[in-house]
């Protein structure tokens, strides 16, 4: 009698692993944020479903203002590396 | 040879235009790698209003279509970004006037409409090693482009940032 072995998910590689580890995103969803010096914020709610069957709802935020936007010194210090010297 | 150095670098040729309708030449340089002995090819486009944009790629990809894209898993980026610093500075002193941006290429790990990795690199190196002497900065997340506007030649900074961007988006669609 043929009988299927069902593998264990520490067998799996690539996308199943990823799955295994960090769940199947289902849905997302993203609303937009205004914040009062102008900016537009995006709040992006991702549904995960996670092996043992239930859900997490991981919330992450990125900058969505359209158009450039002038960097402010204030951005540029925060975003700089201190060690790297500037020539220009 | 320090880091802060890059690789050294040849001025290849100038051509007469370029990739885009707007392009009125490209610089094509050159430099190769001493540690992972890859060759590189970085080609400045000069637009009209003395704006220059940076794009580099691995030789070996020359002929792919996903050239901008591709990753060479070298880890020496600091120095190759250091590099390209160096040719910004060697057009900088061509035509003083000049005023930069590159766009930041997405790869298979980013997500459209997002600001790609390599933009989030290029931005971070960026403000690093470029002050607000000379320039000005300008950022567009969802394009993942970044702009060096050269404040003591352009009068209304804000306003080419803009233009930039919509040439770039129009360029994007077509």
């Amino acid at each position: 009698m043929f009988v299927r072995i069902k593998l264990t998910p520490y067998f799996c590689t690539g996308k199943q692993k990823e799955a295994r580890d960090m769940g199947v995103v289902v849905k997302q969803k993203t609303t937009h944020v205004r914040t009062a010096e102008g900016m537009m914020l995006a709040r992006r709610v991702t549904t995960v479903k996670m092996p043992n069957g239930k859900y997490r709802y991981p919330v992450d935020y990125y900058d969505a203002t359209p158009g450039a936007v002038h960097v402010s010194s204030s951005e540029l210090e925060n975003l700089r590396i201190p060690a790297y010297q500037q020539l220009i | 040879m320090r880091m802060s150095d890059g690789y050294p670098f040849v001025l290849g040729m100038v051509e007469q235009g370029g990739s885009y309708h707007l392009s009125v030449q490209t610089y094509q340089y050159r430099f190769k790698s001493t540690r992972s002995h890859h060759t590189y090819i970085v080609r400045v486009e000069c637009f009209p209003e003395h704006v220059y944009c940076l794009k580099f790629f691995d030789k070996a990809h020359r002929h792919s279509d996903n050239k901008f894209s591709l990753l060479t898993n070298t880890f020496e980026p600091r120095t190759i970004f250091y590099t390209l610093y160096h040719i910004m500075l060697d057009v900088l002193q061509r035509d003083p006037s000049a005023s930069f941006f590159f766009i930041g290429a997405a790869d298979e790990h980013d997500e459209i409409g997002l600001a790609t990795r390599r933009y989030r690199i290029y931005r971070r190196f960026t403000s690093s090693v470029v002050g607000e002497k000379l320039f000005e900065h300008f950022r567009v997340n969802d394009t993942s482009l970044y702009i060096l506007v050269n404040k003591s030649f352009v009068k209304d900074p804000e306003f080419l940032a803009k233009q930039i961007t919509q040439e770039v988006r129009v360029a994007f669609d077509s």
